[in-house]
Formats: structure tokens, sequence, C-alpha cells
């Protein structure tokens, strides 16, 4: 069995911008690796092109130019604006992909009472979405993605639309359940505390086109102490690395 | 409480179709008593009756059928943006100037004026489906990719409950153009329906009139009620 869950070789993508018509280059010769059971973080100025190389891995999109070797057996994503839904309750949403994979409906059930309970959705079972808060529905999008046993986590700014309180609440919860499930994560983000805090290694890319400019290994103990020295030191050279 | 899927909840209270039924049936049943001495008339008036509402309903099952088919053929797909202006041109082509077409195609016959009908009333469904799919957000059917909704599970677990808002608009206003179109070719040119009744007792039984215009608005009183009004109200609960 290979080390790495995730090989990127030479990522270059280019995109039509809307306005103008013209093809503009937003990722350029990126390759890295991800081993199995790590967790990595993205990072990079607003338009660098991460949630377009997040897509580009989850298959959603063809590179231009690269090519992606992706072992995942399963794989999920958590989305920035949650996607799940509305015409589905809570159980409904998280029980989508355990139903596309044709799991037998006790199964289903099982496995999605168990989760609902474990992002602490437990009342809220036969809520639609539009009932709950951002919060709320986002932990929805992490029991969905959760409920198909993933080896490979794609989270796309998973906590960018939560006011602060709430996305550090969820920031914990989601460190205690890759701790508990044992799977690769793959965080794009903006912001570099969330990287930090979360990672163990965080991928910093330039501004558009992006480029890979630096990979950063973690080393804090988790949980992390957001007010230490060395948390600090790491934040400021990887924001003086997006800033250069 | 009908259990379709996901939790679907057609109608508001278990009691609400047997006293429907049992308005419609009274109603039906005073006029059939107490209506025209000629008891010709009335049965000229229900069979008619009887006879357009089904070809109604059967123009407009063949309506939604194509208007589904094609929109998941084409609702998401590159083909949409070049069939789009097409469908745009043909819907807007008025439906009475074709008749011709479909008396030389068809006759003047039962299946002339079902297909007509048809052809009216597919278009606000597939505009609204259409539209309705085109304008989704991306994320929603990149999830349904992820979490592995390919092909026909697709359509049913994904396209079909997205359109689903789309599809009960769209039906509400096309089945009131198919009523139009129905009573409209009836009158032009055929032997039985209630266009004809309408049409004939006009001129001299205004009592069959006025009796073939209400029970005419009692069905579509009753469909509003016992269709429309129940899907509306789900509908509203598939949006964000």
């Amino acid at each position: 069995m290979p080390n790495n869950i995730l090989e990127l070789k030479s990522i270059s993508h280019s995109l039509t911008v809307a306005e103008t018509g013209k093809r503009e280059q937003v990722l350029h010769e990126i390759s890295f690796e991800v081993p199995y059971g790590e967790f990595v973080s993205i990072v990079g100025p607003s338009g660098c092109g991460k949630s377009t190389l997040l897509r580009i891995i989850a298959g959603l999109q063809k590179p231009k130019h690269g090519k992606v070797h992706n072992e995942a057996k399963k794989m999920a994503m958590v989305f920035q604006n949650f996607a799940i839904f509305p015409w589905l309750s809570v159980e409904e949403n998280v029980e989508f992909g355990l139903r596309m994979a044709d799991i037998p409906e006790k199964e289903r059930r099982s496995k999605v009472r168990e989760l609902v309970h474990e992002v602490g959705l437990s009342g809220f079972e036969g809520k639609r979405p539009r009932e709950l808060s951002g919060g709320m529905r986002q932990r929805v999008g992490i029991a969905r993605a959760l409920a198909v046993s993933p080896d490979l986590l794609l989270m796309d700014e998973p906590f960018s639309s939560l006011d602060e309180f709430t996305s550090e609440r969820l920031r914990d919860e989601l460190a205690r359940l890759w701790q508990k499930y044992k799977m690769t994560v793959v965080m794009v983000t903006h912001l570099v505390e969330e990287a930090i805090e979360l990672s163990d290694r965080i991928i910093v890319l330039s501004s558009r086109p992006g480029s890979l400019r630096k990979i950063e290994t973690v080393h804090l103990p988790h949980p992390r102490q957001k007010r230490s020295e060395e948390y600090f030191t790491l934040f400021d050279t990887i924001v003086s690395e997006i800033e250069a | 409480m009908a259990r379709i899927t996901y939790g679907f909840k057609m109608i508001p209270h278990r009691y609400y179709i047997p006293i429907m039924i049992v308005v419609l049936c009274t109603l039906f049943a005073l006029v059939y008593i107490f209506g025209p001495a000629d008891p010709l008339v009335t049965h000229t008036l229900y069979t008619g009756l009887l006879l357009s509402v089904f070809r109604l309903f059967t123009a407009y099952s063949i309506s939604l059928v194509a208007a589904l088919f094609l929109s998941l053929l084409i609702g998401q797909s590159k083909l949409g943006d070049a069939l789009l202006p097409v469908f745009d041109l043909l819907q807007n082509i008025p439906s009475f100037a074709l008749i011709p077409l479909f008396i030389f195609f068809f006759g003047y016959t039962n299946l002339m004026v079902i297909i007509f009908a048809a052809s009216s009333i597919l278009w606000p469904i597939l505009f609204y489906v259409l539209h309705a799919l085109r304008t989704a957000r991306s994320d929603w059917s990149d999830a349904a990719t992820i979490f592995g909704a390919v092909g026909v599970k697709r359509d049913l677990h994904y396209f079909l409950p997205l359109a689903f808002s789309a599809v009960v608009t769209g039906s509400i206003v096309g089945f009131s153009i198919g009523w139009e179109a129905v009573i409209g070719v009836e009158i032009i040119g055929l032997s039985s329906g209630i266009g004809v009744f309408l049409n004939q007792t006009l001129s001299g039984d205004r009592t069959g009139f006025a009796l073939g215009i209400f029970l005419l608005l009692l069905v579509v009183f009753v469909l509003n009620r016992l269709v429309w009004m129940p899907l509306l109200r789900e509908s509203q609960l598939y949006a964000e």
C-alpha cells in the first residue's frame, strides 16, 4: 500500500473570466503529497485558486495540466455554504450518501442516529435545513460527510460562513472527530489561525495564479495553545509567506 | 397522511379528501335532481364535462412526462444553451394558430384535442423546470456528485426534488392554459365536451349554460383545493 492517499503532480489550471471572456490561469504547477491520516490545510490569499484546487482533488473539475493520484476508497466533502439539500430533513440529509451507496435501511438508520448524536443534533432529526441555524446546518454537512466513513475528507472553507463563536466550537468538534475517525483531511481556508489550530501540515499558495510557496509542518501538540509563542511565530511565518 | 418519499405530506389532514369528495358529490347530485327538466341536457352536461376532464388530464400527463424528460436531458448540459432559444421561439407561436396543422394531422378527433392541449401545457412546465435546474446552486450539484448520486439515482434523488417546486408552479399555469386549449378546440369543431355543451346552450338553454359554468367552476375549485394547493404548500417546504 502506498504511503500517500493523495499525490498532485504539476497541477495547472485556467478558467474563463465571465466579464472578459478571456482565459486566466488560476493554478500553476502545484505538486504535493498527502500521507494517510494527515490533516492538511491549504491557505492562500483570496482568489488564488484554493477552492478550484480542492474541486480538482475531488474530481469535480479536470485540471488543464498535471495529474491527481487519489487512492481514497471513499471520499466526502464539506462545503462552505453547507450544500445540504433543503428538501430533505436533517436525518435524510445525513443519510444521503448511504442511500446512494445502497446501504440497507437498518444499517443506514443506525449510522444516522449515531452521527446525529455525535454532532449534537439529537432532537432535530426531522427538521428541515431552513429551520436550523448556520452552525447546525454545517453540523449536518459534517455528519453527512462522516456518514459515508470517508478515508479522505475534503473541506472547502467549512467555517467561513459562521460566526466566530460557532466557528470555534465547530473547529474543536472537528479536531475531536478527526482524532476519533482517523481519516485524512484536506481543508481549504483563508484563515491562518484555523489552519494552525487543526493541521499537521499547511500548504501555502501564492496569489493568482496560485503556485506552491511553502509547505509548513506544524509541530505544536494537540490541543493547540492559541496564545503560545510558537503559535504566533508560526502564524507570522505563514502570513509573511502569503504576503511575500 | 400520504407518505410518498422523504416525508412528503400532500394532504393537510386525514379527512380532507373525504370531505371534498362528499361536497363534490352532493353538489353534482343536487344539479342532477333539481337541474334541467330534460334529463338529456344533464346527461350531455355530465358526459361532456367528464370527457373534457379526461382530455385535460391525459394532455397534462403527456406534457408533464415530456417536460420532465426534456428537462432532465438538457437541464444542466450545454445542449440546453443551444435548445433554450429554440424552445422560446416555439412557445411564442400562438397555439390556436396551429390548430389547422393539428386538424390536418389528426382530424377532428379526441387525439387531436389531447395533443393540441399537451402542446400548450408543455411550455410553462418545461420553462419553470429548466429555470430551476439551470439556476440551482452549484454546490448542491457538487454534493450530489460527491455523495454518489449518478444516473437514475441522480434523477430521482437530486433532479426531481430540485425541480419539484417548479413542476408544481408550472403545472398550475399549464393546467389553466390546458382548460383554455381543451374548451377552445371543443368549441371550434368537436361534437362532444364541455366546450360544445356551453357553446350549444349559450344561444338557447340559459339554465343549462349556467349549470355548465357552475359545474366547470366546481371542478376547477375542487382540483385547486385537492391537488394544487396542497402541492404548493408542500413545495414551499422545498425552498431554502
